[in-house]
């Protein structure tokens, strides 16, 4: 009686106090019929990327489903942000991806350094042959073309695949694939351990339009779920973490070259739970600077905090109702500085400060739409509408998926999106973003945030590729970015309710445009003459490369010039034609950063 | 082409002291001549400068049977050839302009020196070539046009003399939208040789 009588006190003294605690406020709506994303009638909605494909600054959406009620070959759905409504358009643009038994894991990620998002998708194999992964290549306007054959050797077998990573593996200047499950075993849902199994599980990204299907020390040893990849060790490179089924979830260091090897009893994990994990997510909760995580599955979320690289769990939640769990991210939904909680289709609990998580009332969250789901699944975050707070999707593998738009409707965030990375690509995976408070760089006392951006995590889930930090109004902040081979910027006074872009190679200044008439004696010709100045925060510039911006901001190239011009003209224009140009900066490394934009009226 | 200036006065110089003082007169005068040309055309000043150099060759009859052989006809060849930029970009052009011109002179004898005036008629040829980036390789062309000058021969002899000459032309052109003034005025000075046919 004794026993029973303290949790209940702890949970009263939760409820009373947690006002006390909890600065900001939470409200979230139901907004899936308004902008028509609820998914197909027939379900089966595993994973959810939120992506801007088109880059037009709006985020758009793409749904992972499996086979559903038993309608085979379901296609996955690209919602294209159109603003006020979504559109699918997931066949039209080459992603619909319709394979005998669906889709589970699948990343966006720049595999060609364009400055555009690739699409990386699995296809489950369950007795249907072929079940073989693709990769798409962006066209720039979000249109896709399957370029599955650059893969070496060519797949002859039919996968499992459920969780994938993508990140700079080998640290050689692209996006590598991981993905899990690398077998041709219709499910292998097996609750025993399997002896290890050294199966090709990496796509190797060479660089040059190819990839090469090797393995590289993660054996497979059991049923994997979720997989999420982040510089766990903080070492510098991007190492893999599974959510397992059989044998206990675990973590896979990177040695810097791309070769694993598994680490989680080291680190702190269990070496003999046996239950059904689905998903693992890495976040600082603490605002110490490192990453911690939170495991769950079978009806619990076990949280582990990062203790000088340690892991230890010190706390362990039920989720919601009858739901096993798949997924829970962590988002700053309030924007009072602390990452928050959310279990997908689940409960949402509000960061104490201090890595505690307490309970929020569903007459405060708003969130009856998340219990209601049937079988939540994944579930990701993404400031759909542009108001700088963080907005939730949900998968829901047997019922319509659900949009639940932020009202916080207040100025107390800063946004970072990292347009260019080491790689020279887009979206910034394993970029480290460490924000202080103004004046106070470096100094732990003042660390407001740390993010390291992701691609693929937890269950089958993708963030929008930005780190979003909730913060107080009354200051400005100062913000490191840390990339993945080392290099810093520094972003000073930043003040809240912004978005920043940044890069590695930050664009040239002072881009300018000017309409000219280029005479000689008997001909002239309109000519734009397109001027900028060097970024003094770059190093290493040796050219810079001009393109014109098409629709949807497309790059068409035109020139490259020295970094002695700093000037070109663009001939023969018509003097009545809009146009907008962009200029990029590139490294001796022939790395490209983010492009500065110019539009001549 | 200061060099070949040079040359061209120190020729001058020496075939005048070696001729000097052996004059009669001659009805043919073949006259080699250089001199600075200033086109009128703002966008030739911009792309080539305010002047080019070009060279003359003329042969010209002193009519014996009108106005007491105060009447000369010529007919003149001129060659123009400069490098310029284009305004914007500043890559390299050629311009070559050449004409053909028909001209009547009224004389006016003053012992050595001789005074000249009259009208002209110029059939001027041009051609301007473009560097590989521009929309066209070259604009080639042809335009008649009038011309007035005004100069004077100094005989050093019955078979040698210079000559100074201003000569005003008028001619437009247009190539597409392009309307280009390429008159203007040009200031020569070379030696005369005078002979009999």
């Amino acid at each position: 009686m004794r026993i029973l009588k303290k949790p209940a006190l702890i949970l009263a003294c939760t409820f009373i106090l947690s006002p006390l605690f909890l600065s900001g406020s939470i409200h979230f709506t139901n907004v899936t019929q308004k902008y028509n994303v609820g998914g197909y009638s027939y379900f089966g909605a595993h994973g959810i990327c939120w992506v801007d494909v088109n880059s037009d600054g709006k985020l758009d959406l793409y749904i992972k489903n499996e086979d559903a009620k038993g309608v085979l070959n379901v296609e996955n759905i690209l919602y294209i942000n159109y603003g006020s409504i979504f559109s699918d358009e997931a066949f039209l643009r080459g992603v619909s991806d319709a394979y005998p038994n669906g889709t589970h894991g699948a990343v966006f990620a720049d595999l060609d350094n364009d400055k555009d998002f690739d699409l990386f998708s699995t296809t489950t194999y369950e007795g249907i042959s072929p079940s073989y992964n693709h990769i798409y290549e962006n066209d720039g306007t979000g249109y896709f073309q399957d370029i599955t054959d650059s893969i070496s050797p060519s797949q002859d077998i039919d996968t499992f695949s459920r969780g994938v990573a993508a990140a700079d593996f080998d640290g050689d200047g692209d996006i590598d694939l991981y993905f899990s499950n690398p077998l041709s075993e219709a499910k292998p849902f097996s609750t025993q351990p399997s002896p290890p199994q050294q199966l090709k599980n990496f796509y190797l990204n060479n660089g040059d339009g190819t990839f090469t299907w090797t393995y590289r020390g993660i054996e497979w040893i059991g049923f994997v779920q979720g997989v999420s990849a982040v510089d766990i060790d903080q070492d510098g490179d991007i190492d893999i973490a599974e959510a397992k089924w059989a044998p206990p979830s675990t973590i896979y260091l990177n040695d810097g070259k791309g070769y694993f090897h598994k680490a989680g009893g080291s680190l702190g994990l269990p070496l003999t739970i046996n239950v059904k994990d689905n998903g693992i997510t890495f976040a600082d909760i603490d605002n110490d600077g490192d990453l911690d995580f939170a495991v769950i599955g079978a009806h619990r979320i076990d949280i582990y905090k990062n203790n000088g690289g340690i892991f230890h769990k010190y706390n362990s939640m039920s989720t919601a109702g009858s739901n096993a769990g798949f997924h829970c991210c962590f988002g700053d939904f309030d924007h009072d500085g602390d990452l928050d909680l959310y279990e997908s289709g689940g409960y949402f609990y509000q960061n104490d400060g201090q890595g505690n998580f307490i309970y929020v009332s569903l007459n405060v969250s708003a969130l009856m739409a998340s219990l209601n789901t049937v079988d939540p699944r994944s579930s990701a975050l993404g400031d759909f509408d542009g108001d700088g707070d963080l907005d939730i999707y949900i998968a829901d593998k047997r019922g319509y998926n659900v949009l639940l738009r932020n009202d916080i409707d207040d100025s107390n965030w800063i946004q970072v999106e990292v347009l260019s990375d080491q790689t020279g690509g887009t979206g910034g995976i394993g970029a480290k973003l460490t924000l202080y408070k103004g004046g106070h760089l470096g100094e732990s006392g003042f660390l407001k945030g740390f993010r390291e951006i992701t691609g693929e995590y937890g269950y089958l889930a993708q963030d929008m590729p930005a780190a979003h930090f909730g913060v107080s109004q009354s200051s400005t902040y100062d913000l490191k970015i840390e990339f993945l081979n080392g290099e810093q910027r520094i972003i000073n006074s930043i003040v809240p309710g912004r978005k920043i872009q940044t890069a590695y190679i930050l664009p040239p200044i002072n881009f300018t445009g000017e309409r000219k008439v280029n005479r000689a004696l008997f001909y002239y010709e309109n000519v734009i003459q397109l001027t900028w100045s060097a970024n003094p925060d770059n190093n290493n510039i040796t050219k810079y490369r001009i393109y014109r911006v098409q629709q949807w901001r497309k790059l068409e190239y035109i020139d490259e010039v020295s970094t002695e011009d700093l000037v070109c003209y663009i001939r023969d224009t018509s003097s009545n034609t809009q146009y907008t140009f962009a200029v990029t900066a590139v490294d001796n490394n022939n790395i490209e950063g983010a492009p500065a934009y110019v539009t001549v009226e | 082409m200061r060099k070949a200036h040079t040359c061209f006065f120190m020729f001058f110089l020496f075939t005048a002291v070696l001729y000097a003082g052996n004059r009669e007169m001659k009805g043919s005068r073949l006259s080699v001549t250089g001199g600075a040309y200033f086109m009128q055309d703002e966008v030739f000043k911009e792309v080539y400068g305010d002047s080019a150099w070009a060279f003359y060759g003329e042969y010209s009859y002193r009519l014996p049977f009108i106005l007491k052989q105060h009447i000369e006809i010529g007919v003149e060849y001129r060659f123009l050839s400069d490098k310029g930029k284009l305004t914007v970009t500043k890559e390299e052009v050629d311009l070559m302009i050449s004409d053909i011109t028909f001209s009547l002179r009224y004389l006016f004898d003053l012992k050595r020196f001789i005074p000249f005036i009259g009208p002209g008629l110029d059939y001027i040829m041009y051609k301007e070539e473009y560097p590989p980036t521009f929309p066209v390789s070259s604009t080639k062309g042809s335009v008649l046009g009038f011309s007035f000058q005004g100069g004077c021969y100094y005989d050093f002899s019955s078979s040698l003399g210079a000559k100074v000459c201003v000569k005003y032309s008028h001619a437009q052109t247009e190539e597409g939208e392009v309307t280009a003034d390429i008159g203007g005025i040009g200031i020569t000075a070379g030696l005369v040789f005078r002979f009999n046919l």
